[in-house]
């Protein structure tokens, strides 16, 4: 079998842009997050209420449930969520493209650490 | 208050330190949030988690560029590693703060010991006789060593000993919020017979998946909050940016007794912490 690293400059790219774009989209909504937040308390400071957390039985509902409009209330607040989700994401996102890229390939044994990797993170996101 | 604006010069304080002595920042941002900012432990370890998990993505992506990542070996190395980090980031909630402080303040001292000795000593750091014998594996690879300006091919030996520490790694990654990679970078040189550059850019790759696991869990359990993270996080991305313009600039040897004095305080300040010996 051939090395990984040899000759597979396509998924590295594609995984670089996956990364690339996973970090600038969270870091500008976190910094539009941010900018909102000043402009509507005038301050930067930091509620201790429990609402405040991110908190909830399961990554996917909550994911669905803030696209549903249910999500927190306060936009500045929402865009922090979301920024803060999208770079939870981006691996996650990085481990379908592989799997995707090695089916493409027909790399049967990498198919199935793929898989592997991605059943645990899919179990990690669902259960609770 | 202030306190954001501390988070963010926290955050760019440790990334900026993190990429140049070649840490996650981690290690650095649970106790400045512990002990400084009076965050709750749990809390710290949850913000420190998602600022891991930034640095491992804007850093791989550099690794990328340079074709230091050995993919294949992080798709393997990532099964053991996250199956660690789930048991530590479950644990880490029935912990209290004391545990937590005396654990993250061993850690921190032997971190700091490790940096010290890696960066005095870069010749002490080499493969073991036992890995540099036998036949290769899949992941055989090579990359592009820019000191020497030549493409190296190099084995990779004992995969199974090496996922065994892993664990390991994931666990104490899970448990006390930094990335790990202090334990599996030695590791994967010494043991698994990788480039210690290769093994650095492919640790960093695998935090990724480890650090995704966990701050799911610390989110289920409520240790992530957006407002205490995101300052932070902004703050690790342009700290370790503008760290990695710098790392090439400056000689790492004239500041790491400096390095190992700033952990083995800040160690012992979260001992003496979780000893109660240390109030404020």
């Amino acid at each position: 079998m051939e090395p990984l690293n040899k000759n597979n400059s396509k998924i590295e790219v594609i995984l670089s842009c996956i990364l690339i774009t996973g970090v600038a989209a969270s870091l500008l909504l976190m910094a539009a997050g941010m900018i909102l937040l000043y402009l509507e308390s005038g301050s930067f400071n930091i509620s201790r209420e429990p609402s405040m957390f991110i908190q909830g039985n399961n990554f996917f509902n909550f994911i669905l449930d803030i696209f549903k409009g249910r999500g927190p209330e306060n936009t500045a607040l929402l865009l922090l969520t979301i920024g803060t989700i999208i770079l939870m994401l981006t691996p996650f996102i990085r481990v379908v493209a592989s799997l995707i890229y090695f089916i493409w390939i027909r790399d049967k044994k990498y198919i199935f650490i793929t898989l592997v990797v991605l059943i645990i993170l899919i179990i990690t996101l669902s259960l609770h | 208050m202030l306190i954001m604006l501390y988070l963010f010069l926290a955050g760019i304080f440790a990334g900026l330190i993190g990429s140049i002595i070649g840490i996650g920042g981690g290690i650095l941002i649970v106790p400045f949030l512990a002990l400084v900012l009076k965050t709750p432990i749990h809390l710290a370890i949850g913000t420190s988690m998602i600022c891991v998990l930034a640095t491992s993505l804007s850093a791989s992506v550099r690794f990328f560029k340079k074709n230091m990542i050995n993919t294949g070996l992080a798709l393997v190395m990532e099964i053991p590693t996250t199956v660690g980090s789930i048991a530590g980031s479950i644990t880490v909630a029935f912990l209290k703060n004391d545990v937590l402080f005396i654990i993250f303040g061993c850690f921190t001292i032997v971190s700091g010991i490790f940096t010290y000795l890696k960066n005095r000593f870069p010749e002490k750091f080499k493969p073991l006789k036992s890995a540099k014998t036998g036949t290769g594996s899949i992941f055989d690879s090579e990359y592009y060593d820019e000191t020497s300006g030549k493409q190296v091919s190099y084995n990779v030996k004992n995969v199974t000993s090496g996922s065994a520490i892993s664990v390991l790694a994931g666990f104490f990654s899970g448990l006390l919020g930094v990335g790990g990679g202090l334990i599996k970078v030695p590791a994967m040189n010494t043991i698994m017979n990788v480039p210690l550059k290769v093994s650095t850019a492919t640790s960093s790759y695998m935090i990724g998946i480890t650090a995704v696991v966990s701050s799911v869990i610390y989110f289920f359990n409520g240790f992530i909050n957006p407002l205490i993270t995101v300052p932070a996080v902004i703050g690790v991305l342009v700290g370790a940016v503008s760290g990695s313009f710098a790392v090439a600039k400056i000689k790492i040897k004239h500041m790491i007794a400096i390095i190992l004095f700033v952990f083995i305080s800040i160690g012992a300040m979260m001992f003496l912490r979780g000893f109660g010996i240390l109030r404020y």
